[in-house]
């Protein structure tokens, strides 16, 4: 099979899932085998682009251009295959949590869930494999639109409420800031496609850089930078599955991912070093790293405060990214990676927790350990690859972040490390000491989660500790990003 | 002579004949089909005559074979074939798809007649778009207006016969202005065909009288296109015309009014000499930019759904006024741009409230709560529509800002920028403001379905509306006719190489 015919495959695998879900609507059973079976024929179809990957030229594929210099065009480099196996490596895992999750909640139309969620992983995927900023908008666009259906699942009030504000923040802020800023982009270059090196370099007045960098940070809504996170914790009204993949993995990290390949192929590392102080978008992400911290503190419901950590985590790789040393790079490559593995088994858990005993509470979980202790186990590995403690995946990110930010002589960068390191234990791990430590109730029945969901979370801890240990496939992508002098 | 020229006057003829034949037909059925019939032989010749002056350049014709200076002359050319094209396509489709709701508005006495003003008012706007002479250009403006508003004044609505007259005043206004200045070009340059105008005014740019007629041309045609704030008569008028004709000119009159903009400004003058000495764009950039955003502000507050799309209209226009006002190749391509993409949207779109109407006999948005339950795919038609409308990738919306984004950009900076994206995002409240309340809201009185019992959509409107969504995408990804033709359009207007 060549390599070209591999891209538009692997975009149509989603969205045929999708419209299986919905056609199969009525067999509930052939329904899930025919979603899970797609997620893993898309991984396979990834993997052999992965595997294919160096050998050769890079495939790309043309669909349409309807705006001179700019087409829909997509492209493979190791940075958007990075992305791409991330998410197609955490689809069927899940898709069986969903399966496990749904069914033990009796939630109303599933298959209206499980069609939106197959076309999200279709952007997702069109975001990664985006050969142009162009490109990557449209499918950025669409992933806003067809999430929606995804938060406001449940037609409660406050369901309704959560999406008009993740709805209001993510198109305004790309509307608002995004466009104009690619519009510029494009003006200034007259084309849009990712390069190595970037493509400003020989277009843009110098004094324009910071500006026009500080507009795409706040532009990628996704990202969730203060003052424009509020969205996704807003978005926590959607069931646990999809907070957990999209709002711990996909979604927000295809804004991180925008910004990391904004800053490889359209500024380019070294002439974004070479002319600009990156100082006030190093201030930005550092401020959000621990204000989110705090809020995240003081939050007392369970996937509020997940929420609030993923923002700070997603600022920890834009901080990453804007130290622009080589290792820093590469820290904010893996930690993308290390905190879609972690955070997915955090939010897994409390999916689980919540399925088997309703509860949302940290304060209501004393003694659940004892309970679910699979579950909770997870959870206490996935803690620790947030706070980064070694013999975890967050500890590897955190390394080379750090080893980065003294490679860059950015003090303010470390100290920002070393405080929100301690804020994320004081978070974590007093759940971790409520659950196991705390005395429960006697009269609770409560036993672990169903077997699918079980399964899924035990997996992707498993895969936090393992990447610690494996982390070759993800970082050679990591590396192959930065180029050959790079390595 | 080549045949095809012939073909370039019967656009106007073919119409014109056939208005007063369904005055002595009378029969409902055989003035439709005639309507219909002449409308798809228009629409078909409009392809014909664009398709052939791409490739083979600009038509003269002579009318009575009069060489002009004396007789009058008519001239094809990428610009006027471009809008005839737009004109034609939308009167085809409203006409040939539109009957049943006439039949649902109009009483069983007028229909015929109101297919013969239909029909005048497609050969004035023909008109106005083919003549190359001054004078009868302005003739054709009266033709069309004077149809539209006995066009207007044909609804049941009580509001309607205020509406009417409200743009009877205002048209009759500006059409004097623009017949006052064509009388002073005449003045001081003894000739009315543009050509010669076009020649001879070079020689004259120092002349008072000249100013005046450009004052007079400049705030003629702001009434005309309703450019904030002389938009008064739009919202009214559209709102409370049968449905049919509203959809009509919500997606052409302002359109060719903004083509005559585009003739005098762009074609007759230079337009990147003529705005810094006369300082057009000083009057019209502050006109249009007040106009996005009052038109989006209102469209806001509005819970008559037609009134809404009425109020987006004059943002819309304010889009267009804008792009013109650069004066610049990259703004005349925004304008012509957003002229093709948002004559399908909003003409789809006020036929798909127009279906909303049908079936629930009410176009308040308080009473349609929950619409989408009982009518998923006319709602969804809305949803497409408002898509297009805020601008979203893979929309026609998308490529019109796209471009108006990158010509402000160039021309006027940053700033400006914002206000086109703020402005945006208040296309996105109104609209979702609507969508939320078809798809969740709770019907404070349920919409019950029509008197007449209507299940269903009847089954052409429900084509029609397929194909303005499929056009409505299609012009999201093709742009060739689009971005592609307003290119050339402005190649040849501005002598760029």
């Amino acid at each position: 099979m060549t390599d070209a015919l591999l891209i538009p495959l692997i975009l149509l695998t989603p969205l045929i899932a999708g419209l299986l879900a919905l056609a199969l609507r009525r067999h509930a059973w052939l329904r899930e085998l025919a979603t899970l079976s797609s997620c893993l024929v898309l991984f396979g179809l990834v993997w052999a682009l992965a595997t294919q990957a160096g050998h050769g030229p890079a495939p790309s594929w043309q669909l349409v251009e309807f705006i001179t210099g700019a087409p829909v065009y997509f492209a493979v480099e190791p940075l958007g295959l990075f992305f791409a196996l991330l998410v197609a490596a955490l689809w069927p895992l899940n898709s069986l949590y969903s399966i496990g999750y749904l069914r033990e909640n009796q939630e109303q139309h599933q298959s209206r869930f499980y069609c939106f969620f197959a076309l999200a992983i279709f952007c997702t995927l069109g975001i990664a494999l985006a050969g142009n900023l162009l490109t990557l908008f449209i499918f950025y666009e669409a992933l806003t639109l067809l999430t929606y259906p995804l938060v406001t699942h449940r037609s409660t009030p406050r369901g309704r409420a959560g999406g008009n504000l993740y709805l209001g923040y993510l198109l305004g802020t790309s509307f608002v800031f995004l466009l104009p800023a690619i519009v510029i982009c494009y003006g200034l270059t007259g084309h849009l496609d990712f390069r190595p090196g970037g493509i400003l370099a020989t277009n843009i007045n110098p004094a324009w850089v910071v500006p026009l960098f500080v507009l795409f940070m706040f532009g990628v809504g996704k990202a969730a930078l203060i003052p424009v996170h509020r969205w996704l914790p807003a978005a926590m009204v959607a069931p646990t599955p999809v907070s957990a993949l999209l709002h711990a993995v996909a979604v927000v990290k295809a804004g991180v991912f925008t910004l990391l390949k904004l800053t490889l192929y359209i500024f380019g590392v070294e002439f974004l070093g070479s002319v600009a102080s990156m100082d006030i978008p190093l201030y930005i992400a550092g401020f959000t790293v621990l204000y989110a911290s705090c809020i995240a503190l003081s939050a007392d419901n369970l996937k509020r405060r997940l929420a609030y950590s993923t923002i700070s985590q997603l600022a920890y790789v834009i901080m990453a990214t804007v130290i622009l040393t080589p290792l820093s790079l590469i820290g904010a490559m893996l930690h993308i990676a290390a905190h879609a593995f972690g955070k997915i088994t955090l939010f897994f858990a409390a999916g689980a927790i919540y399925c088997s005993s309703g509860k949302t509470r940290i304060s209501e979980l004393a003694g659940i350990g004892r309970r679910m202790p699979l579950t909770m186990t997870a959870f206490a590995i996935g803690s620790c690859s947030m706070i980064g403690v070694p013999l975890s995946a967050g500890f590897l990110s955190k390394w080379h972040i750090v080893q980065g930010a003294w490679q860059g002589a950015s003090w303010f960068a470390l100290v920002v490390i070393i405080i929100s390191t301690l804020l994320n234990a004081a978070y974590f791990l007093p759940v971790v000491y409520t659950a196991f430590f705390r005395p429960g109730r006697q009269d609770e029945k409560i036993a672990e989660a169903a077997l699918p969901m079980l399964f899924a979370l035990g997996v992707t801890a498993v895969l936090s500790v393992l990447l610690f240990f494996f982390p070759w496939p993800l970082a050679g992508f990591a590396w192959a990003a930065l180029g050959p002098e790079a390595g | 002579m080549p045949a095809i020229a012939h073909g370039q006057v019967l656009p106007v003829i073919l119409p014109l004949l056939a208005a007063p034949l369904c005055v002595l037909l009378r029969n409902e059925r055989g003035t439709w089909l005639l309507a219909a019939f002449t409308a798809w032989l228009g629409a078909g010749l409009a392809c014909l005559l664009l398709i052939w002056t791409l490739e083979q350049g600009p038509l003269d014709y002579a009318i009575g074979a009069w060489q002009p200076p004396w007789g009058i002359e008519y001239r094809l050319d990428t610009l006027n074939a471009f809008v005839l094209v737009i004109v034609n396509m939308l009167a085809a489709l409203v006409i040939g798809f539109g009957h049943a709701l006439i039949r649902r508005e109009i009483s069983g006495g007028r229909r015929h007649l109101l297919y013969t003003a239909f029909l005048l008012h497609i050969a004035g706007i023909n008109g106005v778009l083919l003549t190359r002479d001054a004078f009868n250009l302005f003739v054709f403006i009266e033709i069309a207006s004077l149809s539209s508003y006995g066009m207007i004044a044909a609804s049941r609505n009580s509001r309607a016969l205020l509406s009417a007259y409200s743009y009877l005043i205002y048209g009759t206004i500006g059409a004097s202005f623009i017949l006052l200045a064509v009388g002073l070009l005449y003045a001081i340059t003894g000739t009315l065909n543009m050509t010669d105008l076009q020649a001879r005014l070079p020689e004259v740019a120092d002349r008072n009288a000249l100013r005046a007629a450009l004052a007079f041309l400049t705030v003629g045609i702001m009434l005309k296109c309703a450019i904030f704030p002389l938009h008064a008569w739009l919202p009214g008028a559209y709102a409370s015309a049968p449905a049919s004709v509203a959809s009509f000119l919500a997606g052409t009159t302002t359109k060719v009014f903004l083509y005559v903009l585009i003739r005098f400004f762009y074609d007759l003058f230079d337009a990147g000499q003529l705005f810094p000495v006369l300082y057009i764009d000083h009057i019209l950039l502050p006109a249009a930019v007040a106009g996005v955003l009052y038109g989006a502000l209102q469209a806001l507050r509005q819970d008559n759904l037609r009134l809404m799309l009425a109020w987006s209209s004059v943002g819309q226009i304010g889009y267009m006024a804008w792009a013109l006002s650069l004066g610049t190749a990259p703004g005349l391509v925004a304008a012509l741009v957003q002229m093709v993409n948002h004559a399908v949207i909003k003409c789809g779109m006020f036929l798909t409230v127009a279906g909303l109407w049908y079936r629930f006999d009410t176009v308040s948005l308080a009473r349609l709560g929950g619409a989408a339950r009982t009518a998923p795919g006319l709602c969804a038609a809305f949803v497409l529509g408002g898509l297009g409308l805020i601008g979203i990738p893979l929309s026609a919306g998308f490529i019109s800002k796209w471009h108006l984004i990158g010509a402000a950009w160039k021309q006027q900076g940053m700033a400006w920028v914002f206000v086109i994206v703020v402005s945006s995002l208040l296309t996105v409240l109104y609209m979702w403001r609507a969508v939320d309340t078809l798809y969740r809201g709770k019907p404070q009185d349920p919409p019950a379905p029509a008197p007449q019992a209507v299940a269903c959509l009847p089954r052409p409107l429900a084509i029609a509306l397929l194909l303005f969504g499929a056009g409505n995408l299609f012009l999201g990804v093709d742009t060739r006719w689009s971005a592609g033709i307003a290119e050339q359009i402005a190649g040849q207007l501005l002598l760029l190489p």
